[in-house]
């Protein structure tokens, strides 16, 4: 136990990919995200990744306004919340120091 | 929500099953996607349109999966919930992989507008290996970071899935499996005939092998094969065993989903390595039993038990060994997190 609290923090890779895509490209469905992380995300995982987020309220979401023809089930548009953006300036910030550090 | 919607069935199917919680951020989510995926494909062509829908249901399954083992899940739902879950989710992922398998290579004979009905005949076949294995895969995996999978009370929940699943095993085994395997052979032996411009083939009934036969049809065929060919008896009597072992072997293997739990502790790489042994070791002694009825004189039913009874045995002598090890806690405080 001692070895793990004296280590480093460590941040999901995943949780950091959808933060990051999500604040550059704005709101977007779960299979919008899947899409654009060019294979990083999967369709079996991102829900999940996204369902651990929302607990650490880093992202929010709401269903999208559904026509009342439309077929399917209506789908959740996911977005970065303030404490999320901070989250992601602050790991910004380790990284940056950190490479500094190794110099 | 309507049945009649499309993904609407799926999502009833899995409103049983599964918590409000896991429906709302898993399953209504990728079933949207698959709904809207499928539309996509539409006009693709059928082989376009079955990949979106074997992907969407293995993505399905594997985010059941990952849900259910991340630790809110675990504290919202329990260990029942969790375990079935876990099962549900590898018995969703290895029908996906026995039903695609075939079909790579069968799409081209039997034909593009035959391939939803040959995923109906294969379906069948398929779920008769993939729910043992699933029950395995699902105990073993399913109980890692409970917090009672050290203790004997854990065991009810896993021998109720083995137990219910050997219900469904046997009812498959005997009447669906059979039916299906024909129907299967008929469709291929159709799509052949008309691929090659036979229409005078496409009339005719394959005969029925021991793997098409109902119960009723295996045994009047015994009953004949012991007056005009002996030498096959011992065949017919090892596939007409191995039916119902092939379902008992659900609860066996539940047994060593709890061994292997107890075995191999938290980590869920080395329980899945020891239930993919297990797996390995299970058909080894099948085709073992298998080879003797040809090769010996050894009875047919012996041959078709042997694997579950040497399962068994080593199933129970493990949970001995490791209920022997287990010291007694020493405060209220448990060692797993």
């Amino acid at each position: 136990m001692a070895s793990k609290s004296a280590s480093l923090p460590t941040f999901p890779r995943k949780e950091l990919l959808v933060l990051e895509l999500l604040a550059e490209h704005g709101p977007m469905f779960g299979l919008e995200l899947v899409r654009v992380s060019r294979g990083h995300l999967k369709r079996g995982t991102v829900y999940v990744t996204l369902g651990r987020l929302a607990d650490k309220s880093w992202v929010d979401s709401e269903q999208e306004p559904q026509h009342p023809a439309a077929i399917g089930l209506p789908r959740r548009v996911y977005r970065i919340t303030s404490q999320g953006l901070r989250v992601l300036e602050a790991v910004a910030l380790v990284r940056k120091t950190l490479a500094w550090g190794t110099r | 929500m309507s049945a009649n919607r499309p993904g609407g069935r799926l999502l009833a199917i899995l409103s049983h099953v599964t918590t409000s919680d896991t429906l709302e951020r898993i399953v209504v989510p990728v079933i949207a996607d698959l709904v809207v995926e499928m539309a996509d494909a539409r006009g693709r062509g059928a082989v376009r349109r079955v990949w979106v829908f074997l992907r969407g249901h293995v993505a399905l399954a594997r985010a059941l999966v990952m849900h259910s083992v991340t630790p809110p899940y675990r504290q919202a739902c329990g260990e029942r919930s969790h375990i079935s879950s876990v099962t549900l989710g590898c018995a969703l992922i290895f029908t996906a992989m026995l039903v695609a398998a075939p079909l790579r290579g069968w799409h081209e004979v039997i034909g593009e507008e035959r391939i939803a009905l040959a995923i109906a005949l294969l379906l069948p076949q398929a779920l008769g290996a993939a729910i043992p294995l699933s029950v395995l895969f699902g105990v073993a995996l399913g109980t890692a970071r409970c917090r009672r999978s050290r203790s004997p009370n854990i065991a009810a929940t896993p021998l109720g899935i083995g137990a219910v699943a050997m219900v469904v095993t046997l009812m498959m085994a005997w009447w669906v499996i059979p039916a299906a395997n024909h129907t299967f052979r008929i469709q291929v032996g159709n799509a052949v005939a008309e691929r090659a411009s036979r229409a005078d083939v496409a009339v005719l009934m394959p005969a029925k092998g021991l793997n098409e036969m109902s119960g009723k049809e295996l045994s009047a065929a015994i009953s004949l094969a012991r007056w005009q060919d002996p030498s096959r008896v011992s065949t017919m009597v090892f596939t007409r065993h191995v039916r119902t072992s092939l379902a008992v072997a659900c609860l066996v293997l539940a047994a060593a989903g709890l061994a292997v739990a107890r075995l191999a502790g938290r980590h869920l790489c080395a329980r899945g390595a020891l239930a993919l042994m297990v797996t390995v070791g299970y058909y080894a002694l099948f085709l073992v039993g298998r080879r003797w009825v040809t090769t010996s004189d050894v009875s047919p039913a012996l041959a078709a038990w042997t694997a579950n009874g040497v399962l068994l045995v080593l199933s129970v002598a493990a949970l001995a060994f490791s209920l022997s090890r287990q010291a007694p806690p020493a405060s209220s405080s448990t060692t797993e997190r």
